[in-house]
């Protein structure tokens, strides 16, 4: 009986321990699912950069790939009669590679945190925008689109794309059709 | 012949010994625990620099950009991803902000210091001021060393804000790069926040699925929209920029110099404003800031993965006609 009592106020014990460390409730934020893009259409804006190519004389033999390129591109198209009824369809991406001099390896390039905002552009100012963020990784997507009664259509868009590693930030922006100063 | 026959066994008091271990575990233990989450400095010092291996991989390639890099003093005790600081009592904050202008053109910029949300003054290379205009040439990399009067204790939340002297166009994003930031928690002896006051925002279901903050003129106010697009609810901060001034604003019926509140999950949110507006004051902006008041590194050198995001709204130039509620 002794035992059983004993061993009761143990397990007592044991939980009021665990009850009684503080828990710091901002630690537990929710983090929501990544957003897949959607579909993709003809690239506009921003250039994915050149391949790495071979230095005259070297054939066969690339540089190494030791240098931090961040890439960024975007794309959008619309259907339907502007004012009346218009589909539309957007998308964005960043992405960070090693690389040389001349541009990407293909290697991916994990970085701390990697973003990217794309803005559509009407032809009045119905603007919508939309980012995503990605952690340890070296990608980062995400698309709209849409319908809408008695819009105008896309004419353009900007995009906005940053890559940060260990307290130091690259940004890059890209811009199309009318977004274009 | 005496028999000696074994007297009663004496047993152990288990009774004492329960009563012993029940007060250790509930009392001593969880006392030793809150210990653990009280305040301690960290033995290891900060980087001494900037990670200039890492700048220059970026840089050498030509690519077009802007390039920003944050290095507090080791004695704020950073980690490598200088999103947290730890001080003592009196210590002042001291850090070294880089900037690198890749893009071609020059930038000019107004930088703004905030603590917890409220715009300080603070000395940049010597000068002190709550705004210094910076400008670099396209291909330049300039640093900067700032300083912050000591904060008090408790923990902060320090947002460092490049805004575009560029501004005057309501399009979004007419400005190539209209702001720049770095964002980081600073402990001065105490992990824990400050309270905040939440706000209840009009909301309704979000049809634009924009995240982008936007202001209009709106009657004789102006009106303001935000949007949460993500499956998860986001805590918001916002507030409000006159040049490159911080201004209180009327909302929601009270006066703030900062507006907290909750968005829910795939909704939009719409409400007045009624900025304090000086009679100088030629631009106006919103700052909104994803999150305040969260751990950047819930342990060291592991980033806390939520939305952290320091947004700009458009810029709105003022004019004789625009609405003004003088401050």
């Amino acid at each position: 009986m002794k035992m059983k009592i004993l061993f009761g106020l143990l397990v007592a014990s044991v939980v009021s321990f665990f009850l009684g460390l503080p828990v710091d409730a901002r630690e537990k934020e929710k983090r929501g699912p990544r957003e897949e893009s959607s579909s993709i259409t003809e690239s506009s804006g921003f250039d994915a950069g050149d391949q790495p190519q071979v230095p005259p004389g070297d054939f066969g033999i690339q540089q190494s790939c030791t240098w931090w390129w961040l890439y960024g591109q975007h794309s959008w198209s619309w259907r339907g009669i502007p004012g009346f009824f218009v589909t539309y369809n957007s998308y964005g991406k960043s992405w960070t590679e090693y690389g040389t001099s001349t541009g990407g390896c293909g290697i991916p390039l994990v970085v701390d945190r990697i973003y990217v905002q794309v803005t559509e552009y009407p032809l009045n100012s119905f603007y919508t925008s939309y980012d995503n963020t990605a952690f340890n990784t070296n990608f980062v997507d995400r698309g709209n689109s849409g319908s809408c009664f008695g819009c105008p259509n896309i004419c353009g868009a900007t995009s906005f794309h940053q890559a940060t590693k260990f307290g130091i930030t690259w940004s890059a922006s890209a811009r199309s059709g009318c977004a274009t100063p | 012949m005496a028999i000696s026959q074994p007297g009663p066994q004496k047993v152990p008091d288990l009774w004492g010994l329960a009563i012993l271990v029940y007060a250790f575990s509930v009392i001593y233990l969880p006392a030793c625990a809150s210990q653990i989450h009280k305040f301690k400095l960290p033995e290891k010092l900060g980087p001494t620099d900037f990670d200039y291996e890492l700048i220059d991989a970026f840089v050498k390639t030509g690519q077009r950009g802007i390039l920003t890099a944050f290095n507090a003093d080791p004695h704020m005790r950073g980690t490598r991803l200088q999103l947290s600081y730890f001080l003592e009592m009196s210590q002042a904050f001291e850090a070294d902000f880089l900037t690198g202008n890749y893009t071609g053109e020059p930038i000019d910029y107004w930088l703004i210091c905030l603590l917890n949300y409220r715009q300080q003054e603070f000395q940049l290379n010597g000068q002190r001021a709550s705004a210094h205009a910076i400008s670099i040439p396209p291909g330049n990399r300039l640093r900067y060393s700032l300083r912050l009067h000591p904060p008090g204790k408790g923990g902060h939340d320090f947002l460092l804000l490049a805004i575009s002297r560029r501004a005057g166009s309501n399009i979004p994003n007419a400005v190539e790069f209209p702001v720049l930031s770095h964002r980081a928690n600073i402990f001065v002896e105490s992990r824990s926040f400050p309270p905040i006051k939440q706000a209840t925002v009009p909301q309704r279901a979000s049809g634009l699925r924009t995240t982008r903050v936007t202001l209009e003129p709106s009657h004789h106010r102006y009106l303001i929209h935000i949007s949460n697009p993500s499956a998860a609810a986001l805590r918001s901060a916002l507030i409000l920029f006159a040049n490159s001034r911080q201004i209180s604003f009327g909302a929601l019926g009270e006066r703030h110099w900062i507006l907290y509140f909750n968005l829910d999950s795939k909704i939009d949110a719409a409400f007045e404003i009624e900025p304090h507006l000086q009679n100088d004051a030629e631009v106006l902006y919103a700052i909104y800031v994803q999150n305040p008041f969260v751990l950047l590194e819930p342990k060291l050198e592991v980033m806390n993965q939520i939305q952290t995001r320091v947004e700009i709204s458009n810029f709105i130039t003022l004019n004789a006609n625009s609405p003004r509620q003088n401050s």
